[in-house]
């Protein structure tokens, strides 16, 4: 075989083993998209929370998903309430 | 503790109070973070870029996932009445612009626009799946999830308010209610929520924020507003929203979720639930 018939073996070759690698990354790339769909996923139906994250802006967010309702706890204003004041307006 | 310091965003007056200078610019940035992200009204918001987007398919921040999930369980802990798939709905009632631009009054009829399910929305750390042409309207939860967060800023106690909705740490808080009555926040958040302060005339009626998903029309609710407990200001919020949504049912509905609640009808009538009197009670004792 000549020099010029094996070059261009080579490079059908190399071009196929690109076309593997393109087609393999776009696999993952796709089964990435669901993993992280799956392993994430939440929708209004769900029954337990994924709890994550925080943003670049929050300090050590734990979790701020609503969850259940109810907590605090409020009192009478006593004669001599010492603490701050401030008013609750509609939203 | 140091003096209250108030900014605008989001529409309302923030107001802070046990912050140094180096708190409040924190927070100060937190919120035009937020209002930068979740604006319905800023052309350059990611949340206009979201619900531009033809693709089911499309890429969000972590913040966008993380307030969606909020909604969603929000969604699910009010009973199916506080939703983030009502945004069609919202500018449908008339409420398509920034409230302070909103016209004098529209005479185009109001047409109702049932939600979505939110059950067709999947959300991941920075990926959304959902019907292309669905609009969100994350206003339901994003002031008080930026609240919650804000308080996590302060040096020692204080309180942060954003137009009303109050986390407070490391002190009660004398609050005071929509009527002028006031409470002590001994601990966690509250907030209120109604008709009283965002409402507009369209074709001949008083229109609001405030969407029925079964209807896909402003809720017709007895009460003018409604004021929740809660353990974070996310949770005091979605209970006062679902609270004025349930309607008559309101007050039994939050005792039965172990909210206290405090409900004022159009014509001024207040309404106490259990649990918030019980709360009052047992502090008194």
């Amino acid at each position: 075989m000549s020099t010029n018939g094996e070059s261009r073996i080579g490079a059908a070759r190399e071009r196929a083993a690109t076309a593997k690698m393109f087609l393999a990354g776009g696999a993952v790339g796709i089964f990435g998209v669901v993993l992280a769909l799956a392993r994430t996923s939440h929708h209004a139906s769900a029954q337990s929370s994924t709890r994550t994250g925080s943003s670049s802006s929050t300090p050590a967010v734990v979790q701020q998903e609503s969850g259940d309702l109810g907590g605090g706890s409020i009192g009478p204003v006593q004669p001599g309430f010492a603490g701050p004041s401030a008013g609750t307006a509609t939203s | 503790m140091t003096g209250v310091r108030t900014f605008r965003a989001m529409g309302c007056e923030i107001a802070v109070a046990g912050a140094d200078e180096r708190a409040l610019a924190a927070i100060r940035r937190l919120f035009e973070e937020r209002e930068a992200t979740f604006s319905r009204f800023r052309p350059d918001s990611e949340l206009r870029r979201v619900n531009a987007s033809p693709q089911a398919l499309v890429s969000v921040s972590a913040e966008l996932a993380r307030a969606l999930r909020v909604a969603l369980d929000a969604f699910r802990s009010s009973g199916g009445l506080v939703s983030p798939t009502v945004g069609a709905a919202v500018e449908a009632a008339g409420y398509d612009r920034d409230f302070s631009q909103l016209a004098p009054d529209d005479p185009r009829p109001v047409l109702p626009l049932p939600s979505v399910d939110p059950a067709q929305i999947l959300v991941g750390e920075r990926i959304l799946r959902r019907p292309p042409g669905l609009v969100l309207d994350l206003n339901g939860v994003v002031k008080a999830i930026a609240v919650d967060d804000a308080t996590r800023f302060l040096p020692g106690p204080g309180y942060v308010s954003a137009g009303g909705d109050l986390a407070a740490r490391g002190t009660p808080v004398a609050v005071t209610l929509p009527d002028g009555d006031r409470v002590a926040l001994e601990s966690g958040a509250v907030a209120t929520s109604g008709t009283a302060t965002r409402s507009w005339p369209r074709a001949g009626a008083l229109r609001h924020h405030l969407i029925d998903p079964r209807t896909g029309l402003p809720a017709a609710s007895p009460w003018t507003t409604v004021t929740a407990i809660g353990r974070t200001c996310v949770a005091a919020d979605v209970a006062a929203k679902a609270g004025f949504l349930h309607g008559h049912d309101g007050p039994e509905w939050l005792d039965e979720q172990g909210v206290a609640a405090r409900f004022v009808s159009a014509d001024g009538v207040v309404v106490q639930n259990g649990c918030w009197n019980r709360s009052l009670e047992r502090r008194a004792a």
